[in-house]
């Protein structure tokens, strides 16, 4: 699903491999997460949000006709 | 080795664990239906593989209680009935079976009695397990109104 993760995480000057150890998962999931391709848990969605610094809306929210 | 935390890797984990899963148990069964073909369907049950293969389907079947109790309460949100309903119903199973174990040529009282408990106890066990689990579930739904 789409996301505004990978703009988020530039806004805080993250690299993925940082957000990944920062939030205790892999860089891996952190890229996957960017492209849509892997869709986290609510509690992963937390820990996102609280490094970057931002609310789950602005972070996860999308419209109905884009989901 | 190390604790694997990343979610998306356990979630990869259990699904490579259920893929080993189906492996092994289709071995096992591949294994107890060469057995039986070449050595005879009695020899089957001897073969401690057949422990194994009954142990683990007993497990899952106990572990999948739970969520036959989530789909049963999803589309039947009545309240279920009093306690002792399950223990009179486990009763006409084990005198059921008694009853069969008696009529067999060479059925025993005292076979009658042990197949009888046994029917007896499996089915009361069963049916707690689930009163159990959709007691917990009602009473979860109770505290939400």
């Amino acid at each position: 699903m789409k996301n505004n993760v990978k703009l988020a995480r530039l806004q805080m000057n993250l690299t993925q491999q940082q957000l990944a150890e920062k939030t205790g998962i892999t860089r891996q999931t952190i890229s996957l997460i960017e492209k849509g391709k892997y869709n986290p848990s609510l509690k992963l969605c937390l820990d996102i949000c609280y490094v970057v610094n931002k609310s789950l809306n602005e972070l996860f929210w999308i419209d109905k006709e884009d989901y | 080795m190390k604790i694997i935390r990343d979610e998306r890797l356990v979630i990869q984990n259990l699904r490579n664990i259920r893929i080993a899963f189906v492996f092994q148990t289709l071995c096992i069964l591949g294994i107890l239906i060469y057995d039986g073909i070449s050595q005879g369907i009695t020899h089957v049950t001897d073969n401690p593989l057949w422990l194994v293969f009954i142990g683990t389907s007993v497990i899952i079947g106990y572990l999948n209680l739970r969520i036959s109790v989530d789909e049963y309460e999803t589309h039947n949100d009545k309240k279920q009935g009093p306690y002792y309903k399950n223990v009179f119903i486990s009763f006409v199973v084990g005198v059921i079976f008694s009853v069969i174990t008696i009529l067999t040529p060479e059925g025993t009282v005292r076979d009658a009695v042990i197949i009888g408990g046994v029917m007896f106890g499996c089915f009361l066990f069963s049916f707690s397990v689930v009163y159990y689990l959709r007691k917990r579930r009602y009473d979860e739904n109770d505290d939400e109104e």
